[in-house]
């Protein structure tokens, strides 16, 4: 390059760099208090130099590259978002929202008499992918047929909710409870009587959230 | 939280109160008192607060812990339902647990798992012949 060519390129300060960001009056988010627009990002080759590189003159590449704009740029918005509300919950005294469908620990229902539900047809332990349910019937001596061992191993089970969707008497539910996290591991081999429990202790949510439900099914 | 919000909660709650709620939730909230379980947890509700922020419940153990609320206000506080449990008068059948059991885990009271079938083997009893 000669020394006019140099000069000419030099002197042409007033080319402003047309940025490939289309500025466009884009909603914007529904939850955000910010002010902030979105734009779309255009697609680039990693090795591509940024618009404004390519068409800057060397005032403004010298302008950008010597004052690191971006880096004050960018602690502005942490700066920002500093002095604006957290979305952190501070759990346990805020819990996030569940769904009436959600799968946590499982449980067996009672009819209202109190007559276990489960008549031990085998459905939820035919059905389950990870064979975490393990059952053996007997006939009782009014000769209705119930389950003797009804196991759960949840450290197997990976919640799918295929056994209460199998289930035709709504005897084995997985209820909204996700907080059964224990110390050891044997804790969490559930027997028939840890499931009828579970369904005792949980029953008013668990009939609520069936009920809140059941349009859909 | 904004500092004045803060703050405004702060003088709101009186220096007592806002010590408590430092200890149980890290900061001090503003809010509705929608009801009081019967063991003692207060449940609140502020709907200007951010999304998912906007209920919880202040313990009244100080040995707090998430398994502390009974179903009927779980399913208030996980937003499964808008109505106010306190007004409910849920009939329990004979059956239901009438007291909610926390997790028991790591202490004497935890679950241990047991067998509840019959053997179906019995272990071989040798018995030596006598000899003679």
């Amino acid at each position: 390059m000669n020394a006019s060519a140099m000069i000419r390129r030099l002197s042409a300060l007033p080319r402003l760099p047309t940025v490939g960001i289309t500025q466009r009056p884009v909603q914007r988010a529904l939850f955000s208090s910010g002010t902030v627009q979105r734009a779309a990002i255009p697609h680039k080759s990693p090795d591509e130099p940024e618009d404004f590189y390519k068409h800057a003159n060397l005032l403004d590449y010298s302008a950008r590259t010597l004052l690191i704009t971006e880096l004050f740029r960018g602690a502005w918005v942490t700066l920002e978002h500093f002095f604006r509300p957290a979305f952190t919950l501070h759990y346990p005294a805020e819990k996030g929202p569940l769904s009436p469908r959600f799968r946590g620990e499982h449980a067996l229902r009672r009819y209202p008499s109190g007559e276990e539900r489960c008549i031990a047809c085998k459905l939820c332990e035919a059905i389950c992918p990870a064979q975490a349910i393990t059952i053996e019937a007997e006939t009782r001596t009014d000769g209705s047929r119930r389950t003797t061992r009804y196991d759960i191993d949840m450290t197997k089970c990976i919640y799918c909710g295929f056994c209460q969707e199998a289930c035709p008497v709504d005897a084995i539910v997985e209820t909204a409870n996700y907080e059964f996290s224990t110390e050891t591991r044997e804790e969490l081999l559930y027997n028939k009587e840890k499931l009828l429990d579970n369904g005792d202790k949980w029953e008013t949510e668990i009939a609520a959230n069936l009920e809140a439900d059941h349009p859909y099914r | 939280m904004s500092l004045f919000r803060q703050l405004k909660f702060m003088w709101a709650a009186g220096p007592r109160e806002s010590f408590r709620q430092i200890m149980r939730i890290d900061e001090v909230k503003g809010g509705t008192l929608i009801g009081t379980d019967r063991y003692g947890n207060q449940y609140f509700e502020n709907l200007s607060e951010k999304l998912n922020r906007d209920r919880w419940v202040i313990y009244s153990r100080s040995d707090y812990d998430a398994t502390q609320v009974p179903p009927e206000w779980h399913k208030w506080l996980h937003k499964l339902t808008d109505a106010n449990p306190a007004h409910e008068n849920p009939t329990l059948y004979r059956w239901q647990v009438p007291r909610h059991i926390e997790n028991m885990t790591g202490t004497d009271k935890a679950y241990q798992p047991y067998n509840t079938t019959q053997p179906k083997m019995q272990s071989w009893q040798p018995v030596a012949k006598d000899r003679s």
